[in-house]
């Protein structure tokens, strides 16, 4: 028996983006079958109406009107999560400060006014107005975290140049993560501070090795985001270069640690030069890149970002704790491999990290042999954002193509990553756990196996709780592993026996 | 702020009807919406948006330099505003508009070049084909990847009503008969998410479409459906369907149908991309009805409306 609930809100307007926001939490509580957050307008109530939503709805509500409507397995449920969008709609608007609240300034030079000692600006304005206000915060003496996107490469040449002839570090443009003398910045991780300094290209590749780091026993001096075209031939790995040196000359920090795709040749030449004389150990994983290079002048290949945080622990003296040390995958891979069916060894990755989808692909390439090639999909990328928050956010679209796999007859493998952290969804592994049971369930109905693997980038500090998140993988089903890259590995070791059992090896 | 401890904004556009209502006569109004990138004010019964400059002329708009974010200034809704051709004022907030600077911008639909039928039906194909990949799943995103034909059968009851009545208005308009066919678009408005739901975008769009390709009784069709708006959508939604009865567009909007009929399609690819990305799903929704009003006169939209509509109700 369930129950039909609404909840108006008079003359409340709310960005749609705010609106998807608050619905996809609500599906999320426990006993709702359905929500819908709209404007009352004739045309929604009809819609409501049809869903069998709008039963006992108050006559009086008006195009401008806000209405909640939900249906619930039992009241309790229902009245909770009516409860619950109230609180998340007075947040909202707690965050509008009223008569006499405390002055936010609005420009950089009040901003200026009323901390005067402030040293780095976080800019996040839409990518057309990203430039001026970034070089008005390096002409204020400012470091700058570009979180912006869609600057043009001349701009960001523009900037990194203004940058290095003031002295002061651009990290970005489109930069995901930073750790600044311990303060997060962006997406980052609750991570323990230590000697150990990184400078990367790559967003989720940083929170990954900055979560290792913290697993192996290590800690973190500094994490800087240089943004993902740096080590491009046009910009020349300009901030690489500068947040390098800032950590040579820092005395909190004794190991480096660079992270990136392959640069282009004149950039790799200009950063292995700059790392092989800065008098500290320096620990280089360019994704896919070529070690020998890096060996020859005397600095740390990593081939993965697991690799790179256990080497950089180990160079800081610090003896990588037994955490990296995983039981023998062997049972696992072979019970998982005898659930899937003949022909069923495909592997399809739905990733959140764009660096960790491509670890992923960069792991697998070369494994799988007769088995059918890796889907890896980033989620995170422009083609699946536009119009949507990004899927360390919100869940959703990530949950309807974990449903999608279950019924694909092809796929045995789903991988997947949780990136944990501020600024990530408050529960990512609750929130796809119903997709994955729904794809688990459609694949028994249809009498196949669906493996599912996955790792949780995130540490226990983390205000999702590392380990809570992985409890709740665990009980979905999922095989966890602990790190990106050992969860592809795991996936390729499945699909291989899948695939030798399917041909008969 | 100033000396007095007035905050000053400077506005650096205004549009044309806004500016002459303005200098008309003096008016007063209250605040009745507000979000980090624009203010809603409802001024002698109008609606008035103030909004950043980044979102581009509004037909009803005052466009504010900088990145001023409107939600953090202490403005609330019901709160009083008063205005003149110079300045907008609300005194509880201590907050002054200075309009005495700002440049008038028209939202009129400028004339178009339009191109033949054939360039028509092969822009339309295009924008489609690079639309598809972009367009959200809500709103008439999936409405504008069936028309793609990338996955018709996967349309939502709301998306094939809405293909229905897209070839209903269609057919009627073929026919001469524009009331009956303000009727059948009517039903499109105030529905799906948002402040300015979805259908209200999608019939700017067909509206836009309709008047910039010069399609018969395309003006007289805008004032009938516009007609219809009043009481039927939020008052952001109303207010964008009832200048577009005047045939007053967005500056956006203007830009993405100039991109559609201009002469080459160098700049199409950029921007559709822009529009996908306005809001949630506000941008596609205004590309599939603007798409729909461009090739509304050529035979293949319609049977492709009237499948698209058939096949979901049969799936």
């Amino acid at each position: 028996m369930s129950v039909v609930r609404q909840r108006v809100f008079r003359n409340a307007y709310r960005d749609s983006v705010e609106l998807m926001r608050i619905a996809s939490e609500i599906e999320q509580l426990a006993g709702i079958a359905r929500a819908g957050l709209v404007m009352a307008t004739p045309a929604n109530l009809a819609i409501l109406a049809e869903a069998g939503l709008a039963e006992g709805l108050d006559t009086t509500v008006g195009p401008n009107d806000m209405v909640v409507a939900l249906r619930a397995d039992e009241p309790p449920n229902a009245d909770a999560a009516l409860e619950r969008v109230a609180a998340l709609m007075k947040a909202a608007e707690a965050e509008e400060p009223g008569d006499g609240a405390r002055f936010v300034p609005t420009t950089l030079n009040e901003a200026v006014v009323e901390l005067p000692d402030a040293n780095l600006a976080l800019i996040s304005t839409p990518g057309g107005y990203a430039t001026a206000e970034a070089l008005k915060a390096l002409k204020l003496g400012m470091h700058v975290f570009l979180f912006s996107d869609n600057v043009s490469v001349d701009d960001e040449i523009e900037l990194k140049e203004t940058g290095r002839r003031l002295g002061r570090l651009v990290m970005g443009p489109d930069c995901g993560t930073a750790i600044i003398d311990g303060i997060p910045l962006g997406f980052a991780n609750a991570v323990r501070r230590g000697p150990i300094g990184l400078v990367g290209a790559s967003g989720t590749g940083l929170q990954q090795v900055t979560c290792l780091i913290d697993a192996f026993g290590g800690g973190v001096s500094q994490a800087i985001g240089v943004g993902g075209r740096d080590l491009h031939e046009e910009i020349g790995g300009a901030m690489m270069l500068s947040a390098l040196a800032w950590l040579a000359d820092d005395p909190g920090t004794s190991v480096i640690v660079l992270i990136s795709k392959p640069p282009a040749a004149t950039v790799m030449t200009a950063v292995l030069s700059s790392a092989a004389t800065c008098g500290k150990p320096v620990v280089i994983n360019f994704l896919g890149g070529d070690p020998q290079s890096i060996t020859a002048v005397g600095c740390h290949p990593a081939a993965t970002f697991e690799d790179a945080a256990r080497l950089a622990v180990e160079l800081s003296g610090v003896a990588a704790t037994a955490k990296s040390d995983e039981a023998d995958p062997g049972p696992a891979v072979a019970q998982a491999a005898r659930a899937l069916s003949t022909g069923q060894a495909g592997i399809i990755g739905l990733f959140s990290g764009g660096s960790l989808a491509g670890e992923a692909k960069l792991v697998l390439k070369g494994m799988l042999g007769a088995a059918p090639p890796p889907r890896i999909i980033d989620l995170g990328d422009d083609e699946y954002t536009v119009g949507r928050p990004h899927p360390m956010i919100d869940p959703r679209l990530r949950s309807e193509k974990i449903a999608e796999v279950g019924q694909d007859p092809s796929v045995g493998i789903l991988l997947l990553d949780i990136v944990l952290g501020r600024g990530s969804h408050p529960d990512p592994a609750g929130a796809l756990v119903p997709a994955i049971t729904a794809a688990r369930e459609a694949a028994r109905r249809d009498g196949r196996g669906l493996a599912v693997v996955a790792s949780v980038c995130g540490t226990p500090v983390d205000p999702q709780g590392l380990e809570r998140q992985r409890a709740v993988l665990v009980q979905a089903g999922a095989l966890l592993a602990e790190s990106n890259a050992r969860a592809a590995r795991l996936a390729g070791l499945i699909a291989q026996q899948a695939a030798q059992r399917g041909s008969g090896a | 702020m100033d000396a007095t401890g007035w905050r000053r904004l400077s506005a650096v556009r205004i549009s044309t009807p806004i500016r002459a209502r303005l200098s008309a006569v003096p008016v007063s109004g209250s605040v009745v919406g507000i979000h980090a990138a624009a203010v809603n004010l409802l001024l002698a019964g109008e609606l008035v948006t103030v909004a950043q400059e980044r979102l581009g002329g509004l037909p009803m708009g005052i466009a504010v330099g900088g990145t001023t974010t409107f939600d953090r200034l202490g403005v609330h809704t019901g709160l009083l505003v008063l205005g003149d051709a110079e300045r907008l004022l609300l005194p509880d907030a201590r907050l002054r508009v200075d309009l005495g600077q700002a440049v008038s911008w028209s939202p009129h639909l400028p004339a178009f070049a339009v191109p033949d039928g054939r360039q028509r039906s092969e822009r339309f194909a295009l924008a489609l084909r690079l639309a598809a990949p972009l367009a959200s799943t809500i709103g008439f995103g999936p409405l504008l990847r069936a028309l793609a034909d990338e996955e018709p059968a996967r349309l939502a009851p709301v998306g094939a009503e809405a293909a229905a009545a897209l070839a209903a208005t269609i057919a009627f308009l073929e026919r001469g008969e524009v009331g009956q066919g303000a009727v059948a678009a009517a039903t499109l408005i105030g529905q799906g998410p948002g402040a300015t739901p979805s259908g209200d975008d999608l019939l700017v769009g067909l509206l836009a479409g309709l008047a910039a390709t010069r399609q018969h009784g395309a003006a007289r069709f805008a004032e009938l459906l516009a007609a219809q708006a009043r009481g039927r959508t939020t008052r952001p939604g109303e207010a964008f369907l009832l200048h577009a009865g005047r045939l007053e567009f967005s500056e956006r909007t203007i830009g993405m149908t100039g991109a559609l009929l201009g002469h080459g399609v160098e700049g199409l690819e950029g921007a559709i991309r822009e529009t996908c990305g306005w809001g949630a799903s506000s941008g596609v929704d205004l590309l599939t009805g603007l798409l729909v009003g461009i090739a509304a006169d050529l035979p293949p939209l319609a049977s492709a409306l009237r499948r698209i509509a058939a096949e979901a109700v049969a799936a």
